[in-house]
């Protein structure tokens, strides 16, 4: 926008004498010659009578007077010009500039900025050749010496003969204004630089609802150039008719209560969907009304996406946390339970023979110490199988090639004595000769434990009769312990791998209930698999699957 | 009035031996019965098999359980027992070697006295004795 519209009556035109006689006087006035307009002009009527002469100069008189009022009290600096420009005839400069008071041939380089004195001329040139306005905004030196800035203007009068007989030019002190105009760009410039360089978006809604700023940020999200997205609304943007229709109630609430909104909303723009967290605030005019509203929003896709999994996460640790937790309680229990038991048969006979000991005759006694005894053998034979657990639990497992058939001879030769005692048969199957990754300590506790229930859980009178098979299935080694046994009813299969679990009295097969619980932990250590089929009455066939190991 | 019947279910030899003592002792007339196991306590109290003969293995007042055994835990029969028109009001105490908080609750709530087992002789005499207060089953 220009700074100083052009007055409609500045005219264009240069003041002609017989037009603007008055006018034309005055200036001459303010030359210093108030008559010579007058004195030049009547050639053609040189007899007029003492009357008119009067009249003339009473008319003459009070213009001037009007004319001085009129220079006093206008703030503009006042100047004239020889035709063509090389002297100064007189300036007012109204303490802005120092004032010139006679003819002065210096005045360019008294006035005019350095910098700013060729487009100066240039403008005077110019504005001769078309006998036109001459208008310019340049720097000055001002009366104390500084820099100023000024908005000039002078018209040419012309004589009959269309010859510019000088300019007549005002100057107004267009300083403070030049200088609240640099800190605003200065300003403009800073609030471009930081809106475009957020990655947030920045926007401005009208109370029409339709955006009169939208950051390049944002510009960018929807694809769209300034020109084809200011002056629209959402809707019109393509946002979806309800997302739209939410903003449009958010505006409405923000012009109504003068107070923010905000809220979180998904949107699919060339970034695709992501979330938006936004805050819409009023921006409010100098009498306190909203006039407009203005809108940041944030990306927070990857915040709540890692809200989110923190959230998942922190549940999942939770639920695994409590697991272990009453896994943990189960454990305790169990243990204080089954230890406490032989403890009690310990105590409660020893107790009793203490009380009693003189009354009872040998053979009572003899049993009664045999349970002291016995439960003593229990609780040691608990403790061991516990620390086996808590060993197989614990230690660091580097899976490694192993034999399986000499772990299989290892666990047999270990379990002589119990074979030999049921005249068992074992039939191992190993021919060719398979190797499995797993660790050789924890395959044989395996191996011992599976063997060792294959012989105890047959029916007395029948001779147990144990098969090792071993097969390959999708790369992995099939290893199987079937037995003869009495086998397993389907409604105890989920209890079998539990520590401490028992499926029949003590009496008739004993244990500590921690042998197949140390298998399935076993296996699980090496990374495998453990399971059974079994037929009631008839055996089982546990097997174990382990990883193949690759040929050597 | 008939003497008193308790049914115990508990797989520990030793434990089923003075607990059998210790209700002899406290009360010369009742009668004691005891299964190894929780499925053995359920054949019992259904009367399956040999336990058809209630002149040899009568229903029982009351039925002590032990928490833990083999097959089918107290817990478990005390759950089915409830579930049982005939035997839904049959009084149930569960007697445990530990103590685990869930199964109190459980206990409780199924309307049964969660009870731990003393090591020590006396004191399950004692224990017996207010035991058997409590039912009002002194002979």
């Amino acid at each position: 926008m220009p700074l100083l519209e052009r007055s409609r009556c500045a005219a264009k035109d240069p003041l002609r004498a017989e037009s603007v006689a008055v006018a034309g006087s005055l200036v001459s006035f303010a030359a210093g010659i108030v008559f010579g307009g007058i004195l030049q002009r009547p050639r053609r009527r040189v007899v007029r009578t003492l009357g008119e002469v009067r009249g003339q100069l009473e008319t003459l008189r009070r213009s001037e007077e009007r004319f001085r009022a009129f220079l006093t009290a206008s703030s503009d600096v006042v100047y004239i010009m020889s035709p063509d420009w090389s002297e100064m005839r007189q300036l007012h400069g109204k303490d802005f500039i120092a004032d010139t008071q006679g003819p002065s041939r210096s005045w360019l380089t008294k006035y005019i900025h350095p910098d700013d004195q060729p487009q100066v001329l240039v403008a005077i040139q110019k504005a001769i050749r078309s006998k036109s306005d001459f208008e310019l905004e340049h720097r000055v030196i001002r009366v104390n010496g500084s820099l100023g800035w000024t908005h000039s203007r002078a018209i040419p009068t012309l004589d009959h003969e269309n010859r510019i007989t000088e300019w007549f030019g005002t100057a107004r002190d267009v300083t403070e204004h030049k200088q609240a105009e640099a800190s605003l760009a200065g300003e403009r410039r800073l609030y471009h630089t930081i809106l475009s360089s957020t990655p947030d978006l920045v926007y401005v809604f009208g109370l029409d609802h339709r955006f009169t700023y939208a950051n390049d940020a944002l510009l960018q999200m929807w694809g769209k150039t300034w020109e084809e997205a200011i002056g629209k609304t959402c809707l019109e943007l393509g946002y979806p008719a309800w997302h739209a229709a939410m903003h449009d109630r958010e505006l409405e609430e923000v012009i109504a209560t003068q107070k923010p909104v905000r809220g979180e909303v998904p949107f699919t723009g060339t970034h695709g969907r992501r979330i938006y967290d936004y805050i819409l605030v009023p921006v409010l005019d100098a009498a306190g009304a909203v006039e407009a509203i203005a809108g940041t929003t944030r990306d927070v896709t990857e915040l709540r996406d890692h809200a989110s999994r923190l959230e998942a996460t922190v549940a999942a640790r939770t639920a695994q946390l409590k697991g272990s937790m009453e896994e943990l309680e189960r454990f305790t229990y169990t243990v204080a339970h089954d230890l406490r038991a032989p403890l009690r048969a310990v105590h409660r006979n020893t107790e009793f023979l203490l009380g009693r000991g003189g009354e009872l005759d040998p053979a009572r006694t003899k049993e009664h110490l045999d349970n002291v005894a016995a439960g003593a053998k229990r609780m040691d034979r608990l403790i061991e199988d516990l620390l086996s657990y808590s060993k197989i639990g614990r230690d660091a497992v580097r899976p490694e090639p192993v034999e399986v058939a000499a772990v299989v001879q290892e666990a047999v030769s270990d379990l002589a004595a119990e074979i030999r005692e049921r005249r068992a048969t074992v039939a191992a199957k190993l021919e060719r000769r398979p190797r499995v990754m797993g660790d050789a300590f924890l395959l044989e506790q395996v191996m011992i434990n599976l063997l060792s229930n294959a012989i105890k859980f047959v029916p007395e009178e029948r001779r147990p009769e144990i098969e090792i098979t071993v097969d390959e299935l999708d790369g992995d080694i099939h290893l199987t312990v079937r037995d003869n046994g009495i086998g397993i009813e389907p409604q105890h299969r989920g209890k079998l791998f539990r520590l401490f679990e028992r499926l029949h009295g003590r009496e008739k097969y004993p244990g500590t209930g921690i042998g197949l619980a140390i298998v399935s932990k076993a296996v699980e250590r090496m990374g495998g698999k453990v399971g059974f089929d079994s037929v009631p009455g008839q055996g089982s066939a546990f097997w174990v699957q382990l990883r193949r190991a690759p040929s050597p | 009035m008939s003497a008193h019947v308790i049914l115990v279910a508990d797989d520990d030899p030793s434990d089923v031996h003075f607990l059998r003592l210790a209700l002899e002792e406290v009360s010369p007339g009742l009668i004691v019965r005891d299964v190894g196991d929780g499925e053995e306590a359920i054949a019992y109290l259904s009367g399956g098999g040999r336990y058809g003969r209630r002149d040899l293995y009568p229903l029982p007042d009351h039925v002590i359980l032990d928490a833990k055994m083999p097959r089918c835990s107290g817990l478990e029969v005390l759950t089915w027992l409830r579930e049982r028109d005939d035997l839904r009001r049959l009084p149930v105490t569960v007697l445990s070697g530990s103590l685990l908080s869930g199964d109190i609750e459980r206990a409780n709530a199924l309307g049964a006295e969660y009870l731990v087992k003393p090591v020590e002789y006396a004191e399950l005499c004692r224990l017996v004795r207010r035991f058997l207060e409590k039912n009002r089953l002194h002979a």
